[in-house]
């Protein structure tokens, strides 16, 4: 496959360190956006059924520096990217083209931001940054622009992930402060046009102690909602939730702890299918990937881990 | 016309005629023709002898000068001239015509390189020879001339010409119509920035044209105005390399215009030298600045004098000693510093309105730790610089005892006594020292140690005086864990003059008993330094060495590691000692040293079990050994002769004798040393006998022994030594002894190469190879022989490792005996011939069966010559070298790879070819194993960096991987070497 | 230049040498004073002298746990307004990056007190992607470069 960034160090940096370059599918998981270190974002597709052929139709230029992580929202239509250059950028998919528009830039953050995720569901953006907050957005027809709709302080460093659970009342996000909070979303009392992403968000749950380096990544499974995270201790840990969401603060235990890795676990990332049949058990794998080079996949049963690939 | 010029070359006409002959040629209308009959009339005069020439001289002269512009001819008439003029052919008189010639035809500048270098080759020939005259006729008509030829001249090759015909115009000519011009025309060039371009053929070098350029710059005080303003501005250039020019030109300045025409510049040079000080942190601008400053300052000679250059100095000094910054002090320190070590005249200064009040601010301040760093840093640097300046130029009278004010300031000659100062100081100097020592501060105490034992080379002490201060030193600097006092009493102690005889030796002792209650290796090697230095400054301390002697003897129970160490250092700084000895004392001290070692022979023999009191290890004896036979070898012949005598009763006494006793003991061999290290020495002409009866034990000795190859060494080298300065062709009785011996020697070996005997004792292969050392060295007539049975040694099994190791210790340079210091014969590139004559003798057997010792001995023969040797075989010898790396044995590898890193700068191009196989091997090799060869493999990969960036670079993703693993490795000297690895290729 | 003048401090003499240092069969653990070795010449971006001259690194001041894997470097500016702190605890990283196993998980922070910035410093230092975008920057890296050749 065609490299669509200008990138010529990339080698050199893989001898020298391992800054993440990050890349996301879309939810059909016929395209892909990759977010690089030249301060582009490019957006491929699929040509062919074999996951080898991909072709990039797209590069979307903007930001001054590099770029830390895009993805696509959950109906496709929208591409999120965040920057060292402290904004995020939210381009629209021009219909039946190729062409992505930048339909805005959001200026909320004071540093770089560091990652982006949209809601399962909604057109509703959050982000994490370096000046440890997070914000969440959605577009606001009144001024044909997005707007911010939350500004969730507490983290004492800085945001690297963050994460929806399978209905998205709940948010994860991992921290350099070695913690991950879990926010509630509480609808607004005043019903409104916007009542599902204009409420209150509040940090109920607070995992702390597990982890003893910076948390890099965050994903919840929308299928079992069982909580992954990879840290700079080199571990991949799970968390289960031990009450039912409406429960006013969830609470988690630990059911997973593996140190494979040897070196900083950059990113963990579930894949999930539903059973297919009545009597299958659903397919749940979980990837993480770490400076040392390796992959590691686990597979998972409904509550715990059965064997790792 | 051919003819003619046939008949020339062949110098078959006469030079008067040969102007007449190529008339037609030299007149001709064709330039190139005018060209090629000029040049050679010029081609004969030049092979003509001088009275035949000097006869030609009005002829050719003129015809010479005429011609000098009419362009095609002028370069042929120039070398005409410089001809004439090297040959001395010429009058003073035609020197004056061809000058005036010169400067009116030609306008140099307008002209070729090549004609305007003959041009100052000519003038600077002419000026060698009739400088003074052109000066008295020509004057001001030569200067003139001479300045329009260079004026604007840009070629380095000419300007190094001309820089050194202007001090010499400048100097001898009358130029004071020109000054201006001559210094403008000259002064342009600076700064010089010239840079040789890479591959120069010429090789004028930057440094030349600096120091050219100087010297026209500082010609004659008539520049002294111009050049100190010029330099001054370029002073405050903002390049450094500018900066430091332009300081060291001042400092030569100050040298060459002397006080009165300096002196009106000096506040302002203060001023730019201070503004450096303050604010370039470039270490070289702050020595070039200060440098300037001592320069200045050494051109006072009277109080008044060094008052009034010294009064910005000195107050802005006292007025920051107020100062919270405590870096302003120390910075203003360094000016003062710079002055008092110019100068008895500043320094005189420096104590009398600086010192007291700085060492008020220093006990003032007492609880201002920085202050007191900074005060008491320069106060210990002053009095260090004006001691060092005071034993320079020491005073004519001895100073007076007693200070009376009425002495103070100058003498009738107006020499400033500088002692007197430093002694009216004394009472300050004497509460600073005290208020340093019994600070808590190492660094202080430090200082202190320095501020005392700088005084002392003032003579302001008496002896019992100083006695009772160095106490309170020695207590500090010997009994605390404060090594900054011990390196300060090392550093300084020299400064005690060499008088004070009971002061040193108080020193010498006190340091030498502290020895035994140092446990640590590294203090014991601080309290040794001491010892060497003090050794150095007074006479010969036979006492402290018989008492290092009797250290290395009565070792104590540490642990051996440790206790090699200390024994190691101690040798090295008997060693040392030893090379600074008088002769006198070396008798004695060889003496002395003979004497422990028989003490420690006999303890040893006394004691039953097998492992002995005695740990001298091999390597601590023989550094021993080389200090001692250095110093035997500067002896006189009786000298030696009877040391050697002692030394052979003590070693062919009882039956079976000594020495082989010790051979024969394990624990004893290393003190063995002491018999080459005595008799190893002697000249040529009164070398011991080969029958003397110790050179016979010697080679008894060296079969008996079994243990180890080293412990053979010092017997071998007796008899090698020995053998190497007997000369065969004397008469038939030597000639017959020396085959005995060779015959001896290859007996064994020959035994075991015939089947007849299984084996050689090691210690019989060890007396081959210093045998055929003692012989190919002088390239005698057995030596052949000797040489071929070696290389039949190789495909012995049991004498395979043998050769190699002759073949290292044929090429090894000998650090005891076998040398040129201790008189061996060595005939000139040895090495070299054995090199060449043998490189075969390994490569073809190789090439028929690979067995690696032919590898293994390569790589000795290899280290044993100089590279450009090596890189004229390397096309034979890579292939092989390439091969070794597949081996395992270590110590092969290490010496190949070592002998690729040395290549690698030697012949980078060779080496490219084979890059890949190289990084391959080393990467291979990381996972050796024996450290050293991980070490090597990891040395070899740094080095490889150093060739063409585009021949590594492709393997640099695969080496920054590999050298992951290396970092993480166990032994740390290993990741010591892949750090220095991985630095080197992260920066490719 | 901020601080022109800065003060000197005495070098360390070189590691003494052990026993063991040639002997295959023993490990040689990392610690505080090997990795003192790593960083102790690093020259100083401003100064013509190294970080150990100036005190910046202090044996004292460096943590090595080589079982636990970890490393902590404390550093301190010779000014506590220094500008230059983020470049010199970039020096220490980046050699530190290039000479340690990767194993080691490696702290480079500012001594507690020394530096009016102290937190921000530390937590750029501690960022890996912003450590890596600083080298990614051709004149940055040959400053560092600069400062950690000899």
């Amino acid at each position: 496959m065609a490299l669509g960034h200008a990138s010529p160090n990339f080698k050199d940096l893989s001898a020298e360190l391992f800054a993440p370059v990050r890349m996301r599918f879309s939810p059909t998981g016929r395209q892909l956006v990759t977010a690089s270190f030249d301060g582009t974002v490019c957006v491929w597709e699929r040509t062919a059924d074999t996951v080898t052929e991909w072709e990039c139709y797209a590069t979307l230029e903007g930001h001054e520096n590099e770029v830390k992580d895009a993805c696509f929202s959950a109906s496709g239509e929208y591409l999120a990217s965040c920057s060292r250059d402290k904004t995020v950028w939210i381009w629209e998919h021009l219909e039946d083209t190729d062409e992505y528009d930048c339909c805005s830039i959001l200026n909320d953050h004071t540093q770089d931001v560091k990652c982006l995720r949209w809601h399962p569901s909604l057109d509703l953006l959050a982000s994490g940054s370096y000046d440890n907050t997070i914000c969440l957005y959605r577009p606001d027809p009144d001024i044909s622009d997005w707007t911010r709709v939350a500004h969730l302080t507490g983290h004492e460093s800085t945001v690297w992930s963050l994460a929806f659970n399978a209905s998205g009342s709940l948010l994860a996000s991992a921290s350099d402060d070695k913690t991950v909070r879990i926010w509630k979303f509480t609808p607004p009392e005043q019903p409104s046009a916007f009542s599902g992403t204009d409420g209150t968000w509040t940090c109920v749950t607070t995992l702390s102690g597990f982890h003893t380096r910076s948390v890099y990544s965050v994903d919840w499974c929308h299928v079992t909602n069982l909580l992954a995270t990879g840290c700079g201790d080199n571990h991949v840990r799970v968390f289960r939730q031990t009450q039912v969401e409406s429960a006013s603060a969830p609470s988690f235990e630990k059911v997973y702890d593996d140190q494979t890795h040897t070196q900083d676990v950059n990113a963990v990332l579930w894949c999930a299918q539903e059973p297919a049949g009545h009597n299958a058990t659903a397919r749940i794998l979980l990837a993480s990937a770490s400076d040392d080079e390796v992959i590691t996949l686990a597979r998972f049963q409904e509550m715990g881990p059965s064997n790792c690939v | 016309m051919d003819d003619v010029l046939q008949r020339l070359s062949e110098g078959k006409v006469p030079l008067t005629d040969a102007v007449s002959e190529l008339g037609p040629l030299l007149t001709s209308t064709n330039g190139p023709l005018r060209t090629k009959g000029t040049q050679a009339l010029v081609d004969l005069m030049v092979q003509t002898e001088k009275e035949e020439l000097t006869s030609a001289v009005p002829v050719l002269l003129q015809f010479l000068c005429d011609r000098l512009d009419d362009h095609p001819s002028t370069t042929p008439c120039l070398r005409g001239l410089l001809a004439l003029v090297k040959a001395s052919a010429i009058s003073k008189e035609q020197a004056a015509t061809m000058c005036k010639a010169l400067f009116q035809k030609l306008f140099v500048q307008a002209q070729a390189l090549t004609i305007r270098l003959l041009v100052f080759q000519l003038i600077s020939e002419l000026l060698d020879k009739f400088g003074a005259y052109l000066s008295r006729t020509m004057g001001e008509e030569f200067v003139g001339g001479f300045l329009q030829q260079f004026d604007g001249e840009k070629d380095p090759r000419c300007l190094v010409l001309v820089f050194r015909l202007v001090p010499f115009v400048a100097s001898t000519f009358p130029i004071s119509r020109y000054v201006d011009d001559l210094f403008e025309a000259s002064s342009c060039y600076f700064p010089i920035t010239f840079t040789p371009p890479p591959n120069d053929p010429y090789g004028v070098t930057r440094e030349e044209l600096i120091s050219g350029l100087r010297a026209c710059m500082t010609a004659t005080p008539l520049f002294a105005r111009a050049c100190v303003e010029l330099v001054l501005d370029k002073a405050s250039s903002t390049i450094d390399d500018t900066k430091v020019d332009a300081f060291e030109t001042l400092a030569e300045c100050a040298t060459a215009f002397g006080f009165e025409h300096m002196s009106p510049f000096f506040s302002s040079i203060f001023a730019q030298i201070r503004r450096e000080i303050f604010e370039n942190l470039e270490p070289q601008v702050q020595r070039a600045a200060l440098a300037a400053l001592s320069a200045c300052a050494r051109l006072t000679s009277t109080r008044e004098q060094a008052d009034a250059f010294m009064q910005p100095a000195i107050e802005e000094a006292v007025h920051h000693l107020q100062d919270i910054d405590a870096n302003t002090t120390s910075i203003h320190g360094k000016l003062l510093i710079a002055a008092a070590g110019a100068n008895t005249a500043t320094a005189a200064v420096v104590f009398d309105a600086f010192v007291p009040r700085a060492v008020h601010t220093f006990i003032e301040s007492a609880t201002d730790a920085a202050k007191r760093t900074a005060v008491g840093g320069v106060l210990a640097g002053v009095c260090e610089a004006a001691a060092a300046c005071h034993s320079a130029h020491p005073s004519p009278s001895t100073p007076p005892s007693t200070s009376s004010s009425s002495a103070m300031d100058t003498r009738e000659d107006g020499v400033v006594q500088l002692a007197t100062h430093v002694q009216a100081a004394k009472p300050q100097l004497l509460s600073f020292v005290d208020a340093a020592l019994s600070s808590s501060s190492d660094h202080l105490q430090a200082v202190g140690v320095r501020t005392l034992l700088s005084l002392s080379a003032f003579g302001i002490f008496a002896e019992d005086e100083l006695i009772s201060l160095l106490d309170r030193v020695l207590t500090l600097s010997l009994r605390t864990a404060n090594s900054l006092t011990r390196a300060a009493l090392a550093e300084s102690c020299s400064s005690i003059p060499s008088s004070n005889q009971r002061a040193i030796s108080h020193v010498l002792t006190s340091t030498i008993t502290a020895l035994s209650s140092a446990s640590e290796p590294a203090e014991f090697k601080e309290h040794l330094k001491v010892v060497e230095a003090v050794a150095l400054t007074g006479p010969p301390p036979v006492a402290a060495i018989t008492s290092l002697l009797q250290r290395l003897h009565t070792t104590s129970d540490a642990e051996a590691f440790r206790q090699q160490r200390i024994a190691h250092d101690t040798a090295n700084t008997i060693k040392i000692i030893f090379s600074n000895c008088s002769t006198e004392a070396t008798s004695e001290l060889v003496g002395a040293v003979l004497s422990v070692t028989s003490e420690m022979i006999k303890t040893t023999l006394d004691q039953e079990s097998s492992c002995g009191p005695c740990r001298l290890d091999a390597a601590t004896m023989s550094t021993l050994a080389t200090g001692v036979c250095r110093a035997c070898a500067n002896l006189s012949p009786a000298q030696q002769r009877s040391l050697v005598d002692e030394c052979s009763r003590l070693f062919t006494s009882g039956s079976p004798s000594l020495l082989r006793r010790c051979c024969e003991d394990e624990r004893l061999t290393p003190l063995t040393w002491i018999v080459p290290a005595i008799c190893g020495a002697l000249p040529t002409e009164v070398t011991l006998p080969l029958s003397h009866p110790l050179v016979c034990e010697c080679a008894i000795g060296a079969r008996v022994v079994t243990s180890t190859w080293e412990a053979a060494v010092p017997v071998c080298s007796l008899l090698a030594a020995v053998l190497n300065k007997t000369d065969s062709n004397k008469d038939d009785d030597t000639a017959a002894r020396v085959q005995q011996v060779v015959d001896e020697t290859v007996a064994p070996i020959q035994r075991c190469l015939s089947g007849e005997a299984e084996a050689c004792s090691i210690g019989a292969q060890c007396l081959f190879a210093y045998v055929t050392k003692a012989l190919v060295m002088k390239a005698a007539a057995q030596a052949g022989d000797l040489v071929s049975l070696l290389f039949q040694m190789m495909d012995h099994p049991a004498l395979a490792q043998g050769a190699c190791s002759a073949v290292r210790v044929i090429l090894q340079e000998d650090d005891v005996v076998l040398n040129r210091s201790a008189h061996a014969v060595q005939r000139l590139m040895y090495r070299q011939r054995f090199f060449q004559e043998n490189i075969d003798r390994l490569v073809q057997p190789f090439e028929a069966s690979p067995n690696p010792v032919y590898l293994k001995a390569l790589s000795f023969l290899l280290k044993g010559v100089p590279l450009p040797v090596v890189k004229t075989e390397l096309p034979v010898v890579l292939p092989l070298l390439l091969k070794s790396l597949d081996l395992r044995d270590a110590d092969l590898l290490t010496g190949t790879l070592d002998m690729f890193k040395a290549l690698v700068s030697d012949a980078p191009a060779q080496l490219a070819a084979d890059v890949s196989t190289l990084v391959t091997r080393c990467l291979a090799l990381l996972t050796h194993q024996k450290l050293v060869v991980r070490r090597s493999a990891l040395e070899l990969l740094a080095a490889l960096v150093q060739l063409p960036t585009h021949v590594v670079v492709p393997f640099k993703p695969e080496v920054l991987r590999a050298l992951r693993t290396a970092l993480d490795d166990r032994k740390r000297v290993v990741r010591i070497a892949a750090v220095h690895a991985s630095t080197a290729w992260h920066m490719l | 230049m901020e601080n022109a003048a800065p003060q000197l401090h005495k070098q360390a003499e070189a590691r003494a040498p052990c026993a063991t240092d040639y002997d295959d069969d023993v490990v040689d653990a990392f610690d505080a004073r090997e990795v003192f070795d790593l960083i102790r010449d690093i020259n100083d971006p401003e100064h013509p002298h190294t970080l150990e001259e100036l005190n910046v690194v202090q044996m004292n001041q460096i943590d090595v746990d080589d079982t636990g894997n970890a490393v902590r470097v404390q550093f301190t500016p010779t000014i506590p307004h220094c500008s230059m702190a983020t470049l010199i605890g970039l020096c220490i990283r980046v050699r530190l990056l290039r000479s340690l196993p990767r194993r080691f998980k490696v702290d480079v922070e500012i001594f507690p007190g020394s530096h009016v910035s102290r937190d921000q410093v530390n937590k750029q230092l501690s960022d890996k992607e912003r450590v890596a975008a600083a080298l990614e920057n051709p004149n940055l890296l040959q400053v560092v470069n600069q400062c950690l050749s000899h």
